[in-house]
């Protein structure tokens, strides 16, 4: 028990500093390799809640495809570093101050809330189970998912062929 | 049981078929039969969803209690299948003035709709979720049609960035009520666990952001004006009805499978009250000062959003309300938008200017476009005043009447830039005068039928609403909210 709260410290600690670092970071780069390690994090904390399957596709299509992806991208841009906002407008401050309000009433409502207490024994996390309500209970929008694939990838090719008009 | 869930959603099967289909002869280069196949899918999926089999015509779940058939669900299925078919009415022929010969677009707005009736007709936070990315990723693309012109893709950067900032407050909501409630579908959720939690408040206020910001409430508004001008313009209609209709049915479905069973409604009901006066109010403001009719259009939308967030507040009845608003609402402003777009040149923004003496050069396209005009503003014997006849009425027999008598100022006051438009082409005259020149005789035939249909609800009521009722089985709802 004792490890396992050790590793989610460890893990949370590491997944916040990932997510400051991918905010704060001037260099498109850097941030998404903060990214990366926020990834990870969460990936690790999957693990310790017994949900592998969640764990593995994390790494694999978040870490793995997504973030590649990104970076191919920011590598081909040869994006420069951000440059520095000058100055403070009233939008900005405005927008600032709402920002840390909801960030502040969310966090007040979330400390009183009693979550219940998790089963002795859990199972849902196994590839196997996953699979077996896929294919029952959540069959419907396991299915209609696939449109959603499909009009993206017209989308994408839409928005990606060569045409002058 | 398996078939008869597979026989409940033949209606968006067949759809989804259409699409693939569409996709496919696109690719074999066979492009001028597409709008008609189109049209033809979004016909047949109507006539589908009629309830033409014994049993169809009650509202039931299917896929295990995933999604809503039969009933209610086959209506709104219809209401959102006509508003694609009265967009390609429009769409074939305002791409080739354009001279953009974009063929992918009719798949899309197939996959579109597909996605607005799911979103529409679940009952599974999931499949709603779902729904609402198929139906976005549609529009984000369509408002971003136009590669090479600057504001359609300011419209899609827009559109695609608030969208998806939305829908991560959505998807969070979702988490925290599953959290709470113990599942993500209506029938199986334990209010009374989520209600301890603690977790209702916060999960339930971001699934309103992502609700409010898809119909476009007050706060949540900015993005409406410069996607709709920047869209090409019966898109623009497009989104404005359909994705509308779909994200306020699922907004009515959700307030009233959650709220009856949790103590706090009453609060939850003002705050969606508030933001309906404050819609009304912001939009009807604003649209007076526009100058191009696209952006006057997306504020009166916006007001218009305001009206049904009134008629939400009223429970099951306000939602009854709400979908024959939408459906008024549907037919009339992609008639309006439409309209627009027929007078629309190439590369040119619609402007207010340009249309002074439209009227008298070219008298039917005067009368059309002022019986839309009219019925948005909601002046009898129109559709557009029974649509607000039933919103405020349902408001009121809510005990929100206060809200109603506002509502019903702002919308005499709105009636004013509506027919500024109409005195424009009836009274003035301008030096660089536009003209209407279609290429193709569809976008006449569409502006027929829903000028008729917009005077046909509206003179027999009564004659529609019953049969309504009597189709799907609302327990005469309709019959006895008309006057």
């Amino acid at each position: 028990m004792a490890l396992q709260t050790a590793l989610f410290w460890i893990f949370s600690i590491l997944g916040i500093a990932g997510g400051i670092g991918l905010v704060i970071n001037r260099n498109p780069v850097y941030s998404a390799l903060s990214l990366i390690l926020n990834f990870f994090s969460l990936a690790g904390l999957y693990l310790s809640l017994q949900a592998e399957f969640l764990a593995v596709i994390q790494v694999l299509v978040y870490a793995g495809a997504i973030m590649v992806l990104f970076l191919f991208v920011i590598m081909l841009l040869n994006l420069s570093d951000e440059p520095r906002v000058e100055g403070f407008d009233i939008a900005r401050g405005a927008s600032f101050l709402l920002a840390i309000g909801f960030v502040a009433e969310m966090l007040i409502i979330l400390k009183d809330v009693v979550l219940p207490s998790s089963p002795e024994k859990f199972t849902y996390g196994k590839v196997e189970s996953i699979g077996n309500l896929l294919m029952t209970n959540y069959l419907f929008p396991f299915e209609v998912i696939s449109v959603v694939l499909v009009a993206s990838l017209i989308g994408a090719i839409v928005i990606a062929k060569k045409f002058n008009y | 049981m398996f078939n008869q869930d597979l026989i409940h959603i033949i209606p968006i099967l067949f759809l989804i078929a259409t699409g693939l289909l569409l996709m496919m002869l696109d690719a074999f280069k066979v492009r001028s039969v597409l709008p008609l196949i189109a049209g033809i899918g979004f016909v047949g999926t109507a006539v589908l969803a009629l309830p033409l089999q014994e049993g169809m015509d009650v509202q039931q779940l299917a896929f295990n209690k995933m999604i809503f058939t039969g009933g209610l669900a086959s209506l709104v299925t219809i209401l959102l299948s006509v508003s694609g078919l009265f967009t390609l009415f429009f769409l074939s022929d305002f791409l080739k003035r354009q001279e953009k010969p974009i063929y992918d677009i009719y798949a899309l707005l197939v996959f579109a709709v597909v996605g607005m009736i799911l979103l529409a007709n679940a009952n599974d936070l999931i499949v709603t979720f779902i729904g609402l990315e198929t139906m976005s990723i549609c529009l984000y693309i369509m408002a971003a049609l136009f590669k090479r012109d600057l504001k359609s893709n300011e419209a899609g950067l827009k559109y695609f960035l608030l969208g998806a900032f939305a829908t991560g407050f959505f998807i969070y909501g979702i988490a925290l009520i599953y959290g709470g409630a113990g599942s993500t579908n209506y029938s199986s959720m334990d209010f009374a666990r989520l209600q301890e939690s603690g977790l209702l408040l916060p999960g339930m206020g971001l699934i309103l952001i992502g609700f409010l910001f898809k119909v476009s409430a007050f706060p949540f508004h900015a993005w409406t004006p410069d996607v709709y001008s920047g869209s090409p313009t019966p898109l623009a209609g497009f989104m404005a009805t359909g994705s509308k209709a779909a994200a306020f049915i699922a907004f009515g479905i959700f307030l009233n499978k959650t709220l009856p069973d949790v103590v706090v409604n009453e609060k939850i009901y003002n705050v969606i009250g508030v933001i309906a006066l404050l819609t009304m109010i912001y939009g009807n403001v604003v649209a007076v000062q526009q100058k191009s009719l696209k952006r006057m259009l997306a504020y009166s939308s916006i007001a218009h959003s305001g009206y049904v967030l009134l008629a939400l507040c009223a429970g099951p009845e306000g939602l009854m309300a709400a979908v024959f608003y939408m459906f008024i609402y549907t037919l009339m402003n992609i008639g309006a938008f439409g309209m627009i777009g027929m007078a629309e040149l190439k590369d040119q923004d619609a402007d207010l200017d340009g249309w002074k003496g439209l009227g008298m050069r070219n008298p039917w396209f005067g009368a059309a476009m002022s019986i839309f005009l009219f019925s948005l503003a909601g002046i009898p014997p129109l559709a557009g005043f029974m649509s607000k006849y039933f919103v405020f009425i349902s408001a009121i027999h809510a005990k929100y009447t206060l809200l109603a008598i506002l509502g019903i100022i702002t919308s005499v006051a709105g009636a004013f830039y509506y027919i500024r438009v109409i005195v424009s082409m009836f009274f003035q005259t301008t030096e660089k005068p536009v003209e209407v020149k279609t290429s193709n005789i569809y976008p006449t035939i569409g502006v027929g039928i829903l000028a008729a249909l917009l005077l046909l609800f509206g003179l027999y009521p009564a004659a529609f609403t019953s049969q309504l009722d009597h189709l799907f089985v609302l327990a005469d709802y309709f019959t006895q909210a008309t006057p």
